[in-house]
């Protein structure tokens, strides 16, 4: 009798998971267009090869990403290694199987801290800081041992707030709304032509990834999605968003070695100091 | 089946002007109803364009031609150096943000775009990273604004957004500092557009030249192709949901699945020119109205269309498909009519041609008269018999031209024109009068033409029977009078006979009869011939006739027998008896007298016997016997005498 009601439950959400397109989370965003135009040629490739709709579904936070990926909402994920790693600590079937290079062709980025070459740096207690969000890799946590490597201050002791997006980091440095803020080196130097300035990086860590529910997806399906990305061509990759469109490779998971130690040690604040 | 297939193809080309005419006129309805929702659909894009017009100008007056802006793009203008453009784009961001963010973009406006002089892109507020790409010969606004540096408006492709731009050349203390551009996206038109025409699904349908063709490659996913034309794209509903509502409802689709099956919309297209397209489906009518838009170089850059239910396409379908059904109906009835009035009139010219050929051939004179007698018609033979011309007699009352009233008969006792006035056919014989002023006898027929009571006419057929009379009269003499002697006969004299007997009743006064018989006349025929006979009983006759009274009658009863038959002998049988013996004897002597008989006279006698009648019961063959006998009795004696009895 338990045999019979644990596989009716098994096969109702088998046949539930699977009565809904594929589900896709990009990063979370708040101008839903730039996102949603860096991802859609991926996806839509992806649908393509795969003959299968993928949907996506929209959050303006990482928690709220991950909450729903946990909640087997989502299917596939674009994962910076923070919020991969955050995932992973309370829900062990996510599983990052691509990770997209940088501009550089490296497989993994640098966190950078940024500057408007305009600006001359006011005096430590009342520069402000713009941060992404506390689950991002180059949020709280890279940006705080940037301000430590650079101005030997601990960030905790500055003015600093999330603003959600490494673009709007960027934007609202250069609209002066901050002083200095922490983001993704590559994004950084988009808009070196605004001014922009990095004047401090991290060492390489791991690339942003394509995250699987291995709750939601079978074996197949993930090794169909793996080798389909990894053989894409380049003059096909090449159209995609400014952040995937520069190869990928199968994510190794000993670069995530070092980071998920580090961010034992932290204790990211959820909200900004002011 | 002649006049049959006639009738049919008359009515079915008949049918068809009119099938022609009615869709015409279906056709004109229509496209006026259309013109309206094309019109709704241009006014509507009109005013969404220009909507933002004069707010722009006031932004760029006010708020981009201020000194510190002006500064800037001094300083832009001054330098080479990278770095320092660099800084000096960031502090244009910096500057100009507060003004995107709170003024342009509460107004929907998107896209505010700094160009070099040279029509490279400087800054785009609506996407900073993307600066540096030369616009000079893919974006003529920006071409037209650097080079002929005049505000240019209009519709245009972009490198991230096609829409509608407004571009002003950037000139301080004379100096050409740029231009700057602010723009209604595509976006914004689509939510514009939707704010108006709330009733309908909408899309703008852009030209791949001016899209895909145009556009950033990491712009080209915001299209997707339209399944209208392979020429053309839409929004991908996927990236910005503004149109997804329009382009995923089941009206468009329905709409374009049959604008794709049933017309040859890629080459309507094409052209380029605003059209609406009907449609009825399953009694429901729809509507899609293509507005064409063209950008600044005067190129179709795209179409502004909806998608709506238009149902007084039905009702005007309904309408004249009714028309068309009644029509046929009417033109069905009509073929059926002129069929029968076809037939019928073919019947009608048969009979009138039998009637004319009756009328014209007959010897009869046929008049037709209208209510008040005047001739209307008149024969062939009419005229002949009374010699009048056709001219001479139309339209003259025939009362008056050719009726001769012997009693002064009025128009209201004319038994002609009574026949008319009371609608009763009169037969009989009237005397008419020639050209020439002879009478003749007619024998006519009048009949009135009665029609719902009243009278419309009436014919006059006669026949002249003048010869007829003549031969009547002929006819009778030859059946009472003797043809050789002209005197009255055997039947004449019986009759008379029977009437004075019949009259002597009354009367009282004796008649009588005397029997004549020649003596030895069978030897004069026997000798001399019958011819002689002949001449001699004619001369008897005529000194017969001539000694007699004109109250007496004498005839030839009989070979050389004549009988007399005198009244008026008075009422005294004796004396009676004397007056008939002295006519007697008057008669021998006329006898005695000699004839001349062609070459020879000769005297002839004759024994007459007679009686008298009056009041009694003798009859006729009683009378006659009486004097026959005493005619024998004389013969027998001596002849030449008298007996009377």
């Amino acid at each position: 009798m338990r045999r019979c009601t644990c596989l009716f439950i098994a096969l109702f959400i088998s046949f539930s998971l699977h009565a809904r397109p594929l589900v896709f989370a990009p990063l979370p965003f708040f101008n839903s267009n730039q996102i949603l135009e860096d991802f859609f040629p991926m996806v839509n490739y992806l649908e393509e090869a795969l003959d299968e709709n993928i949907a996506f579904h929209y959050e303006k936070k990482y928690d709220d990403i991950i909450a729903a990926f946990k909640a087997n909402k989502i299917d596939i994920a674009y994962f910076g290694p923070l919020p991969f790693l955050t995932l992973q600590k309370s829900f062990p079937y996510a599983l990052p199987i691509i990770t997209f290079h940088e501009s550089d062709g490296e497989r993994g980025y640098r966190c950078a801290l940024v500057k408007f070459a305009g600006d001359t740096l006011s005096p430590k207690a009342t520069l402000k800081v713009a941060l992404t969000q506390p689950l991002s890799t180059c949020g709280y946590t890279k940006t705080k041992v940037l301000v430590n490597d650079y101005l030997h201050t601990n960030l905790d002791t500055m003015l600093y707030r999330y603003v959600g997006t490494h673009d709007e980091v960027a934007l609202s440095i250069i609209r002066g709304d901050f002083q200095m803020g922490g983001m993704k080196e590559s994004i950084a130097k988009e808009y070196a032509s605004l001014g922009l300035e990095v004047i401090q990086t991290t060492s390489l860590i791991p690339g942003f990834s394509l995250v699987v529910n291995t709750q939601t997806l079978s074996l197949e399906q993930i090794e169909k999605i793996k080798s389909i990305l990894l053989a894409a061509p380049k003059e096909v990759y090449q159209t995609w968003g400014k952040d995937i469109r520069y190869g990928m490779s199968e994510t190794d998971m000993e670069m995530f070695k070092h980071l998920k130690s580090e961010i034992e040690t932290f204790n990211v604040p959820q909200s900004g100091s002011f | 089946m002649r006049k049959f297939l006639i009738t049919a193809c008359a009515i079915l080309f008949s049918y068809t002007l009119f099938f022609i005419y009615v869709h015409s006129k279906m056709v004109e309805e229509r496209d006026v109803l259309l013109q309206n929702e094309n019109r709704i659909l241009e006014t509507s894009y009109k005013a969404v364009t220009q909507m933002f017009t004069i707010s722009i100008e006031n932004y760029f007056r006010y708020a981009i031609m201020q000194p510190s802006v002006l500064q800037i793009l001094h300083a832009v203008n001054d330098t080479n150096d990278t770095r320092e453009k660099a800084i000096l784009r960031g502090s244009l961001y910096r500057l100009l943000y507060p003004f995107y963010n709170e003024e342009l973009k509460k107004l929907g406006i998107k896209q505010f775009h700094f160009h070099t002089p040279q029509g490279e892109s400087f800054l785009r507020f609506h996407s900073p990273s993307e600066n540096g790409d030369n616009l000079m010969n893919v974006r003529p606004s920006i071409q037209k604004a650097n080079i002929e540096k005049q505000f240019v408006a209009g519709f245009e492709g972009g490198r991230v957004y096609p829409g509608f731009r407004y571009v002003f050349p950037i000139i301080d203390n004379k100096e050409h500092l740029g231009s700057v551009e602010v723009s209604i996206a595509y976006e914004n038109i689509e939510f514009e557009l939707a704010k108006l025409l709330t009733w309908s699904d909408h899309i703008l349908l852009f030209k791949k030249s001016i899209t895909t063709d145009l556009v950033f490659d990491s712009h080209k996913h915001h299209f997707m192709p339209s399944v209208l034309s392979d020429d053309f794209v839409i929004e991908n509903q996927k990236i910005s949901n503004v149109t997804a509502h329009s382009i995923e409802s089941e009206l468009t689709k329905k709409i374009n699945a049959i604008l794709k099956k049933r017309y040859n919309i890629e080459a309507k297209l094409q052209e380029g020119k605003n059209f609406s397209i009907p449609l009825v489906e399953n009694n429901q009518g729809y509507v899609a109205n293509f507005h064409a838009i063209y950008d600044l170089s005067n190129t179709l850059a795209a179409y502004a269309v909806t998608y709506s239910h238009l149902d007084d396409l039905v009702t005007i379908e309904h309408k004249y498909i009714t028309s068309l059904l009644f029509g046929f109906l009417t033109f069905v009835l009509l073929g059926i009519v002129l069929y029968l009035l076809v037939e019928q009139s073919q019947k009608t010219l048969r009979e009138k041609i039998q009637f004319e050929t009756i009328v014209e051939k007959t010897i009869n004179g046929v008049i037709l008269l209208n209510t008040k007698g005047d001739i209307t018609f008149i024969n062939a033979s009419a005229t002949a018999i009374l010699g009048y011309s056709l001219e001479e007699v139309l339209g003259k009352d025939a009362h008056t031209l050719i009726h001769v009233h012997q009693l002064n008969t009025t128009k209201e006792d004319c038994p002609i024109l009574n026949s008319m006035r009371y609608q009763r056919t009169y037969i009989g014989e009237e005397i008419f009068r020639k050209k020439n002023g002879e009478h003749f006898i007619v024998h006519l027929n009048a009949t009135p033409f009665v029609q719902d009571h009243h009278n419309i006419g009436s014919v006059v057929i006669f026949r002249d029977i003048t010869q007829d009379k003549e031969a009547q009269k002929m006819i009778e003499h030859l059946a009472y009078y003797d043809s050789l002697t002209e005197l009255p006969n055997r039947k004449l004299l019986l009759d008379r006979l029977n009437y004075t007997v019949a009259n002597a009743k009354r009367s009282q006064e004796f008649c009588g009869i005397l029997f004549i018989d020649l003596d030895n006349f069978k030897v004069l025929n026997d000798t001399k011939g019958h011819e002689y006979g002949d001449i001699l009983l004619k001369q008897v006759a005529k000194r017969l006739t001539s000694v007699l009274r004109l109250c007496d009658t004498v005839s030839r009863f009989g070979g050389d027998e004549f009988v007399v038959l005198v009244t008026k002998l008075g009422e005294d049988e004796k004396e009676a008896k004397e007056k008939i013996a002295q006519i007697g004897y008057k008669l021998l002597l006329s006898i005695v007298e000699p004839f001349h008989l062609i070459n020879f006279d000769y005297t002839c006698t004759a024994s007459i016997g007679g009686t008298v009648f009056k009041d009694d019961d003798k009859t006729i063959n009683d009378i006659l016997r009486d004097a026959d006998m005493a005619m024998y009795e004389v013969k027998k004696e001596h002849k030449n005498e008298i007996k009377i009895v």
